[in-house]
């Protein structure tokens, strides 16, 4: 699996690389897709308890603007949202993200190419809850155990820095976002690669 | 140009999907039920009958459910406690402290036959009017028995007290093998907690940085004994200036081409 995720971002850096390129336009509205992978090295995914280095993975669908700040500086706010949650397999529950990214985009390169950019950002992680129960083992026979039946949303404000392509009317990024920054004990790591396009061509 | 809008829409088509979800609660028939209506529990430790090492094997234990970043509960042990499992098993009994740990010598007589070989320790949560109200969780240190967790190692003791440490906050088991709260134990070779077992706890805890909880993570406790993922994984901090780095070295004989054409 860690083979495909590889191969799949060396693809996109390829993909990338042949672009010919410009800065993002501004004041236009460039929708996209971005897989954004959870909990880095925080979580396991196998009955030893390792943790693996790639969190669970989902899948947001994107929207972000970029208005014209000071000379190359851009305001660049971003949305964005996971419409297929992670299920059960049991459908005892569901999960899913609600993104805002408020980033400050500086452009570089030789035709303003590439963009860095660092800001706050608003993470909604909701879980929703379908009820009922389950037998389960629980060790000396079986019990029942009750599904969660509410949605809760849990919120935090994380600090992201990313770094980003444009060509044309297509830009790809990637952005580190950490959510706990302070905490010694609650810090977390989560990468979102994402490409979005410009649909409105900076028309607006 | 469509080539290439072609190929990026392939990377994320071929990406997986990951099985999700399976955490339960620790009623069996409350499915709205609430967690404790606290952001920070303290435990009480009777350390009668209990391992020399108790107090790092709670400690720790706790630590790991402290750590999830998408929860707003702290959980610490604060304090002595004189309750015993034999009461503490009562259903009927009202014990003086909310929230205890208590280790039993006599696991077999409190829980039944050949219980002693069998369960190394049990967590209760109790509910009243929806939420947890009380809980305790009663360690296996009978003599002789092959789960007696004195006999475990320390590895195998943190992992105990974490996962019925789960119950008493509230979490029943999980069907997910690789969650804290899968009801068989005996394959985990390392605490830590699954993605099940930080939505379990969310779900029950939730944070809420943008309206009440302190942001940035802050508010969190200090002596935390697990250490968050630091250090080599600070340097993700630089993984998009390696990108950039690694872009523009790519790019920079194509964009010479391009020039001289």
């Amino acid at each position: 699996m860690r083979k495909k995720i590889l191969m799949n971002c060396i693809i996109f850096i390829l993909c990338s690389a042949n672009f010919k390129a410009h800065g993002v336009n501004s004041n236009s509205l460039y929708l996209g897709l971005g897989v954004l992978t959870h909990n880095l090295m925080r979580v396991s995914q196998n009955n030893t308890g390792e943790s693996n280095f790639l969190g669970p993975l989902y899948y947001p669908l994107l929207a972000q603007t970029y208005i014209d700040f000071q000379n190359d500086w851009f305001f660049g706010p971003q949305i964005g949202y996971t419409a297929l949650p992670r299920t059960a397999p049991d459908g005892g529950s569901k999960s899913s993200f609600l993104l805002i990214n408020t980033p400050l985009l500086q452009h570089f390169g030789e035709n303003d190419e590439w963009d860095w950019s660092v800001g706050p950002g608003f993470i909604f992680y909701i879980i929703q809850g379908t009820g009922g129960t389950t037998a389960l083992n629980n060790g000396s026979g079986t019990s029942t155990f009750a599904q969660p039946s509410r949605t809760q949303l849990a919120s935090t404000i994380s600090l992201n820095l990313g770094v980003g392509y444009t060509y044309e009317y297509i830009h790809v990024g990637i952005d580190t976002i950490t959510e706990g920054v302070l905490s010694s004990s609650r810090r977390s790591f989560s990468l979102m690669l994402y490409f979005t396009y410009d649909i409105l061509g900076g028309t607006f | 140009m469509s080539r290439s809008f072609i190929l990026i829409v392939l990377v994320f088509v071929f990406l997986r999907f990951d099985p999700a979800l399976a955490f339960t609660l620790c009623s069996s028939t409350s499915s709205g039920m609430a967690g404790w209506q606290t952001k920070l529990l303290k435990f009480k430790l009777n350390p009668t009958n209990c391992p020399a090492n108790i107090n790092d094997i709670v400690d720790t234990a706790m630590a790991l459910w402290n750590s999830a970043p998408t929860s707003n509960l702290i959980i610490k042990r604060e304090g002595t406690s004189t309750e015993v499992p034999a009461n503490l098993v009562d259903p009927n009994y009202v014990a003086t402290d909310v929230a205890v740990i208590a280790c039993d010598n006599t696991f077999s007589t409190n829980f039944g036959t050949n219980f002693e070989n069998s369960v190394a320790g049990v967590g209760v949560c109790r509910i009243q009017g929806g939420a947890i109200t009380r809980g305790y969780l009663i360690l296996n240190t009978q003599a002789g028995g092959t789960a007696n967790i004195s006999t475990f190692s320390t590895t195998r003791q943190h992992i105990t007290v974490a996962h019925e440490i789960g119950h008493v906050i509230g979490l029943g088991h999980s069907s997910d093998q690789s969650a804290m709260m899968f009801y068989d134990i005996t394959s985990k070779t390392k605490l830590g907690l699954a993605q099940d077992d930080i939505d379990g706890l969310t779900y029950l805890y939730p944070r809420s940085e943008i309206s009440g909880d302190l942001p940035f993570g802050c508010g969190s406790v200090s002596n935390i004994n697990q250490k968050p993922p630091s250090g080599p994984t600070a340097l993700l901090w630089l993984f998009p200036f390696f990108f950039i780095a690694t872009l523009r070295i790519l790019s920079r004989g194509k964009f010479s081409h391009q020039a001289h054409l």
